[in-house]
Formats: C-alpha cells, structure tokens, sequence
C-alpha cells in the first residue's frame, strides 16, 4: 500500500466515526440490563487499553514487520487480516441491510441500495486515506450537530428513575466484555493506520479509546434515562431515541438522523475496503482493482446470506468475535514486536 | 540559403541588408494586407519603419518616431553603424524600446503593436512600443459585484491588467514574469507573486506547466486551467478566477500565484480553497458583525441551492412522517392535483430555469428583459394555474435558484449537484441524497492541488485560521497573523 500521510486527530476521528455506525445498532440490553453494559464497556475498553501497547510500540503495522522479517508468517498475517476485514465489513453492510429494510424502506429491495452504496464506498476507499481522513473531521461536526439536536430534544423525558443498578453476575459480564469487544474492529483498523500517521504522539490512540467511552457510555445512559423499559422492546434504540426526541416542528426527525448513518456507512465501508485493498497487495501482489475485488467478496458474502435467509450472526461471532479483536490487535502485533526485537538484537550481535 | 517562412522563423536572424530583411518579412507573413512598410533614408542610409495597421497609435508613431527620425542628421557621410549608434545611445523615442536580432522577436513584437527600425547594413533592428489599438476601458467586473470595493475590473489587456496590480501592492517584492506561451498564438501571460513568500518551487511547477501547455491559443482562462489544476479528476477546482484586481492582490499577498491572460479579463490564481469561494471583499469592508452573518447565511445558501429541492421531493415522496400535521396535509392537498411525479415536476422546473438562464445570458441585452417576463410567466403563472406543477416546489425551487446566486463562484457544481440530488431523493429519499453528499464531501476532501489540501483550513484542521471560517477575523489580529497559504496545517508546498 502506498504510504500516505494524514494527522492523528483525522485517524482518530476516522475510527471514532466507524465506532459509531456500529452504535447504531447498538443494542445495549442484548447482553443483560445497564449496569452490566456499562461496567462491561469499560472493562472491555481497559483490555484495548493493554492490548493496544504494542501498537504503540511498534512503528509500522504488523504484517508489514512480519513480512520484512518472517515472509511466510507475514503473509499469514496479512491473510487472516484480510478475513477479519472481510466479515467485519460484511457484518457492518448486512446490520446496515436490515436497518434500511426494517425502518425505511419495507417493501424495496435493499439488495440493491446496498450495491449502490458499495459502488461509492469502493470509489472513495480508492481516494485514499487522506480523503477519508478528512472527511471525517467533517461528519463529525455533524454528527456533533446530531447528537446535540438529540440532547435537546430529549431532555423533557430524561427520568433518572429508569435507570436503576441490577446485580451482576461474572458470566453477563463477561458476556458483554465480549460483546463489547467485538464491536471495535476500528481498533484492529488501528494497528493498521497507525502508519500513515505523520506525527509520532502514538499514544493519542488512548484518546480514541477514552472517547469511545465516553460516547457509549453516554448513549447507553441516555437511552436507559430516555427510553426506559422501552428500549429492550426495540431493535434499534439510538435510532429511536432520536425519533421520539424530536424539535416541536417535526413529527418524528428518525429520517433525518438517515443521513449521519448513512455518510457514516460510506467513511466505515469504504475505509475497510481500502485497508482490504492494501492486504490484498501484500498477499497477491500482483492483483488489479484490488478495492473492487474487496467489494465483490463482502457483497458475495451480504448476497449469500440474505439470499438465503441465513443468520450471519454466529459466523461472525466465532470469526469476529473479542477474542479474535484481542489477538489481531495484540498478539499478533506482539509476535511481530518480538520478532523484530530480536531480529535487531541479532544483527547488533553479528555486527 | 533558405528564407524563412511562417514555419521557420523564430530563431533566424535578421540580415544586414535591408531589401533581404523585407523579403524575409514578406514571406514569413505572407503579405498581409495590414502589414505596413514604410521606406525612407537618414542621412542617404536606407532605412524602414515596419507595424501593423491598427495596432499602432498613429499620432505615437508621428509625433515619437517619424518626425524625429526624418529630420535626423547625423553626421556628414554617416554610415549605417554610426546612424544604429546615435539612435541607440542618444534617442529613445519611447518609453518601451527593445533591439531585436532574430526574426521571432520581431514578429512576436510587430504583434504587439510595436514598431521596428530597421537600417540598411545593422543586423539589429529597434523595436518601440507604441501601442494605439482600441482597448476597453477598466469598469465594474461583471461577474463579481460588491457594495464597498472598488469599481475596477481587469480588462483585456494584460500592461493595464498589470498596472492595477501594481498600483494596490507598491512593493519591490511584487514580481511579473512575462512569457508567451502555446504553440502558435503566442499569449502573453504574465506569472505574478511576491517573491518574499510565494514558494519557489510552485513557481517553479506552474512556469513548467505553462511552458508545455500543447495549446495552439488561450482565448479565454478556462483554457489554462485545467492545465494547471492538479485536480482535474475532481468535481470541484483548485484553482480560482477573478475579474477583481483586489481580490487578485488579497491572494497575492497571502503566498499565491496569480496568472494574468491577455485577452482575457479574468484572472488565475493558484491555489484555491473551497471555503473562499464563500469569502468577498465586502466581508472586510463590513462591520465584523454583520459581515459574520452574511457569511453564514452564504453557507447556509449552499446548501439550500444544493439540497434543497432534493429534499423537498425526498421527504414528501418518502419521509412525509417528518412534516406536522398541518404542513403535511397543506403539502398533499397541493401535491394531490399534480400529475406528475414530484421528482419528474422538480427536474423539469429546474431544467426550465436553466434554459431560461441560458437564453439570458445569450440574447442580446435589449430582448433579456423579455426572456425573464415569458419565464416568469409561462413557468411561474401559467403551469401553476394549470395544475402541471404545485406551488410549494415552485417555492422551494425559487429558493434554491435564487440561493445559488450568492455563491456565483460554485455554479457549475451548484447547477450540476442539484439536478442529481434531485434524482436520486426521487429514487431513494433520502438515502440516495446522503450518498450522493459522501461522495461529494470524500471527492472534495481528496483534492489537493501543488500540495495544499483544498478543504483547508476546516480539513486538515488549523485553529488560527478558523477564525476567518466561523467568523471574520478583526483587521489587528489579522496584521498580526501574517497569514499565508503555506502556514495552514497539512499544506505542503515544496513537495
């Protein structure tokens, strides 16, 4: 992958935007009730916290180690990467499917709107970094716009009496660490990115981290305070929080929070895809039109399974899953720390 | 040894012997029928005065050169070097005088409105720049009003174009770099800058560009600038025109290149960011306070010319649950007597205007004023009245054309995202309008044009710079700024 060059504070706001196209189907009582959610987020961000050290030590992304270091293991890398990527970008796109279907358009073909939107994402991850990098400064002003319209909006209902402390048990904690967890391939995406960063204040990745959880702990209580008891009866409760919160002039503003996913959808895609396109280099080097190729395996993917009415759910959560963020984040960036510590070490010695 | 011809000429040198060198003339212009020699002696010493007719001043000419030079002595049995001697040291004639050894300067001057002496036996000829063609006077730019700027406008004629800039930067360190440039016209451009803070090297890049541009003529700036536009791919440009000698030097003065065209009145500078096509000279003459509401309501035009009408027919054909109960029920009862769908009345009326726009602009200016009352009229009245198209997208359209007229700069983009925003919210709501402003927002954002990204300074983000963004930056902080192209974040001009 050619080696571009943007700031820390677009990187983290790039993946800060991919983290909340996955709140948007966010549903904070799939695992247990609040309390469990909330200790859950934040034991899970303190794991990415640990896991993320060699990403910071590191100076460039751990297949491109591997690969100077250990050919065959690189590539090894490179292809499981590439997996990851892959499904977690099939995964984002078929969550995405059944958000349109279910809340926008029930009768169209969503199929099809999915391909329109793989066309631009493959168009803009083929722009580059930079561009992306930049957009996402500005979506998230809007996005920033957004939540403060929701805020507003939703202050009359806030009602501190929904949110009540239930007892945790370990196996729902763990259950949402690991949830959590699974949600946060953009940190995979980090180990990735981190690269292209001109500046060498790495540890601004602990920024992104504290600022996703200080957005998902906030949705989480707003929802609950908000919501209440409802938001267990609904499949998309940040969605609805937006549309029952809505300005005195508009019925229900649901349609207009559309647009901030959508552009969202696009930056989270489409930066995927260029990250594919980038393993895809270093595994078949020799490979044209590598975005596009990336496209049509995660729309094969989204086509196989909704065609055929399968529930894609538990392949990613065996393929995708908190232990597999947790060993493409931190062990396999580890692996390749070690290997280039004593890499170095030995040619110090032969010299 | 072979005359030069139209073909061969530029390099050749010019004979000692006169009859050869109007020979010569002859041939390479083929006997033009404006091409004047007039022949006559100094001091028994054949000489020539060549120029085009028209392009000359004759009482220039009269009054500087011919009566001086015919009433010339020199000296008893004066050769032809001592008369080329006298002339050169002790006669200026005129203020612009050049000596000419090859034929391609002669020419490219003759071109020029100057008139060339040549002498029998002198292998140099003079060249006096005495310039009478009719020219149009400096005016108020035609496509850039404002309120409190000055009235003048660059002309045609790039040595006027030249003296308004600088008479507004009276400093050594303004520089005009003459060449001419495409293959067979000849255009005089002039590259400007100040030398204390334009990086040389884009200097460098854009003299390269210009010096390889394979046009046979530049009649107009939109020829040169996609030669010159890093981000020709791209929906959006890099570069900016202006008709404003102010604004020229505003940008000038900020660490940019301007391009003066002659024949044109418009100017080029490089580069350009996106957030200045939201940004007059009024801003500044203004109060800041005033001059920050303006501003925003510019933005917020944008974005009405844009989305507007795409929204109104996305929202009524897919989302209507975003109206209230009153506007939802007014806006069906107007939409339920039209026949067509709303997406096909909104392109249609908006491809009417345009049509209507452009015979404006093509009429001649004593039938324009019918063409906007039979507009107004067929469109506005008489389709409304037949129930062909409702009058709250009428509205809206109104509000999107006459929005899009305060940010003239970004027509082309402004016209062009309006009918595909259009489409899509007919297709796909609202969905469709928000692809439609990623992939518009990610093309903008990935422009970067001789290394400065044209979304700064919002993206890549500089805090100092912002202010003129959000606000309009008061005159003592900008005298302490010393704000330049070069200092925003993620530009990087010496790449």
């Amino acid at each position: 992958m050619e080696k571009r060059i943007i700031s820390w504070g677009q990187l983290l706001l790039l993946l800060f935007m991919c983290r909340i196209f996955t709140l948007m189907t966010f549903v904070p009582f799939a695992q247990g009730d609040i309390s469990v959610q909330l200790l859950g987020t934040a034991i899970s961000t303190a794991i990415q916290a640990v896991i993320l050290i060699p990403v910071v030590i590191l100076k460039d992304s751990a297949t491109d180690v591997l690969l100077k270091k250990c050919r065959p293991l690189g590539i090894a890398a490179a292809v499981v990467y590439l997996l990851f990527f892959l499904l977690y970008t099939a995964n984002g796109l078929i969550h995405f499917q059944n958000f349109l279907s279910a809340r926008f358009f029930p009768t169209a073909d969503s199929t099809l709107w999915i391909g329109v939107l793989l066309v631009i994402c493959v168009y803009c991850g083929c722009l580059g970094i930079e561009a992306l990098g930049r957009s996402a400064v500005v979506v998230f002003w809007l996005f920033i716009v957004a939540v403060a319209a929701m805020l507003f909006a939703s202050a009359p209902s806030f009602d501190t009496a929904n949110l009540y402390l239930s007892p945790i048990t370990p196996k729902s904690l763990f259950s949402a660490v690991l949830d959590d967890l699974s949600r946060n391939g953009e940190i995979v995406a980090l180990a990735f990115l981190a690269k292209h960063v001109k500046e060498k204040h790495r540890c601004g990745a602990y920024g992104l981290l504290a600022a996703k959880l200080l957005l998902v702990e906030g949705v989480m209580l707003l929802i609950c305070a908000v919501l209440g008891d409802f938001a267990k009866l609904t499949d998309y409760p940040f969605l609805s929080l937006g549309t029952f919160g809505g300005a005195r002039f508009l019925q229900r503003s649901d349609s207009l929070y559309l647009i901030v996913w959508t552009i969202t959808a696009v930056l989270n895609i489409a930066l995927f895809l260029h990250i594919s396109a980038g393993l895809m280099e270093e595994v078949f080097t020799k490979m044209k039109f590598r975005t596009s190729v990336a496209a049509i395996l995660v729309f094969g993917t989204v086509l196989i399974f909704t065609l055929t009415g399968l529930d894609f759910d538990p392949v990613y959560n065996i393929l995708c899953s908190g232990y597999s963020v947790i060993f493409l984040t931190g062990s396999l960036p580890l692996t390749a720390l070690i290997i280039s510590k004593r890499k170095s070490g030995e040619k110090k010695n032969e010299a | 040894m072979n005359m030069p011809d139209a073909y061969e000429f530029k390099e050749v040198s010019i004979e000692k012997s006169l009859r050869q060198n109007i020979s010569n003339l002859k041939n390479i212009l083929g006997g033009s029928s404006d091409l004047l020699i007039n022949e006559f002696l100094i001091d028994d010493v054949p000489c020539c005065l060549v120029c085009f007719e028209g392009m000359i001043s004759i009482q220039f000419i009269t009054n500087l050169i011919l009566r001086p030079l015919t009433n010339l002595h020199v000296a008893e049995n004066a050769t032809s070097h001592d008369i080329f001697m006298h002339i050169r040291d002790r006669m200026l004639l005129a203020i612009d005088r050049g000596l000419c050894t090859q034929y391609g300067d002669i020419i490219r001057r003759l071109m020029s409105g100057f008139a060339v002496l040549f002498i029998d036996g002198v292998d140099t000829a003079f060249a006096y720049g005495v310039q009478g063609y009719s020219i149009r006077g400096i005016s108020e730019p035609s496509s850039e009003g404002n309120i409190r700027g000055a009235q003048e406008g660059f002309v045609e004629t790039v040595r006027i174009s030249m003296s308004l800039v600088r008479r507004r930067i009276k400093s050594p360190l303004l520089r005009f770099e003459l060449f001419p440039v495409t293959t067979t016209a000849n255009v005089d451009v002039i590259l400007t800058y100040m030398a204390d803070r334009v990086p040389m090297r884009l200097v460098k890049k854009i003299r390269k560009k210009l010096e390889s541009m394979p046009l046979e003529s530049v009649l107009g700036s939109g020829y040169v600038e996609p030669f010159l536009d890093n981000t020709h791919t791209s929906f959006f440009s890099g570069v900016s025109v202006t008709e404003r000698p102010d604004v020229f030097c505003a940008k000038i003065i900020e660490g940019r290149v301007g391009l003066l065209i002659d024949g044109t009145p418009f100017a080029i500078v490089i580069p350009s960011l996106f957030i200045e096509n939201f940004q007059t000279l009024d801003d500044y003459n203004f109060r800041p306070f005033y001059a920050v509401l303006i501003r925003w309501i510019r933005y917020l035009a944008f974005f009405l010319a844009i989305f507007l009408p795409a929204v109104y027919v996305a929202v009524v054909t897919f989302h209507p649950e975003l109206f209230n109960h009153t506007l939802l029920v007014t806006l069906a009862s107007a939409e339920q007597t039209a026949p067509l769908p709303l997406a096909v009345e909104a392109f249609i009326v908006l491809l009417f205007y345009e049509i209507i726009r452009e015979a404006g602009v093509r009429l001649p200016k004593s039938v324009g004023g019918a063409v906007s009352i039979v507009g107004g009229l067929i469109i506005g009245d008489a389709a409304v009245s037949a129930g062909i198209i409702s009058n709250p997208l009428l509205l809206a359209c109104a509000i999107s054309v006459t929005a899009s007229f305060v940010v003239p700069n970004l027509n082309q983009q402004i016209t062009t995202l309006r009918f595909i925003t259009v489409v899509a919210g007919g297709i796909s709501g609202l969905y469709g309008i928000s692809l439609i402003a990623a992939l518009t927002l990610v093309n903008l954002c990935s422009l970067e044009n001789y290394g400065a990204p044209v979304t700064s300074p919002v993206s890549p983000f500089t805090p100092k710079a912002m202010r003129d963004v959000l606000a309009r930056v008061g005159f003592r902080r900008m005298a302490t700024g010393g704000a330049t192209v070069e200092k925003l974040n993620g530009v990087n001009m010496e790449d």
